[in-house]
């Protein structure tokens, strides 16, 4: 099983990259592929709950839904904390199942454990 | 196709995520497809997000590098280049549903070179190539 991290590191608003890396995620796990998404620098505000109201509103998707479906289909999703704490984002308001890590073992796993690194 | 590649050759994959002309990242990609062709490899190229504008017909930059013939060349010695039917569909290329006989959506604006195809064409490219490179992703 092909082991594929994406890294997303754009905003879920204002570019089209988020969406872009999570369905090469949704679409990779579809194939059966064992993946890993990791939001560092503005790709963390994709880890914050509570999007889809608020976008439906204003007529736009939700990253929050592209998330939701990978974690359904048993994808894992990471964010730093060093990304997360400087845009003064507290653990408790992140998507439930999203794990926090420190930058190392970040690296650890995009050197270790991806076999394709794409990054967004 | 691309499987009778990948037995063979090494594969070089490579995503593009910016639209030709706007910044250098198309350029880049078909030099160093080209330079992979010459080598050996097989190239696969997947054009994403705005980058599918490099499979417009006609470009025609009158100081620039001409990345439609770029493509063109590299299709014509094997590179196999698809880009995403959502993007496509977004910016007007595609008019029609999934056309088995030509394997590709169909588009009277994009060149024959390139197979407008669903997402999973770059999955499967993840997967078949040795190296992956992105190009304006990042």
């Amino acid at each position: 099983m092909v082991k594929v991290v994406i890294e997303i590191s754009h905003p879920p608003f204002g570019y089209e990259h988020t969406f872009a890396g999570l369905y090469v995620a949704s679409a990779s796990l579809s194939k059966g592929y064992d993946v890993t998404v990791i939001l560092r620098s503005d790709g963390v505000y994709t880890g914050r709950k509570g999007q889809i109201e608020p976008m439906k509103n204003i007529n736009l998707p939700a990253t929050e839904d592209l998330v939701e479906d990978i974690i359904e289909l048993d994808g894992r999703i990471i964010i730093e904390r060093s990304s997360m704490e400087m845009r003064g984002i507290n653990e408790d308001e992140l998507i439930d199942e999203i794990e926090v890590m420190d930058t190392q073992d970040i690296h650890d796993i995009i050197l270790d454990y991806g076999e394709k690194v794409v990054a967004f | 196709m691309v499987d009778e590649i990948i037995k063979e050759k090494k594969v070089l994959s490579l995503m593009l995520f910016s639209g030709p002309y706007g910044s250098q990242d198309a350029d880049h990609m078909c030099r160093i497809a080209e330079k992979a062709l010459e080598k050996g490899y097989g190239v696969e190229i997947f054009l994403y997000g705005d980058g599918v504008h490099a499979q417009m017909k006609d470009q025609a930059p009158k100081m620039f590098y001409n990345v439609g013939e770029a493509l063109v060349r590299i299709a014509e010695k094997g590179g196999v280049i698809k880009s995403c039917v959502r993007c496509s569909t977004a910016r007007g290329y595609v008019n029609n549903e999934f056309d088995e006989t030509s394997d590709r959506y169909p588009s009277d604006k994009a060149m024959d070179a390139v197979k407008i195809y669903s997402l999973y064409g770059f999955i499967s490219m993840i997967k078949s190539s040795d190296k992956l490179l992105t190009f304006g992703s990042a």
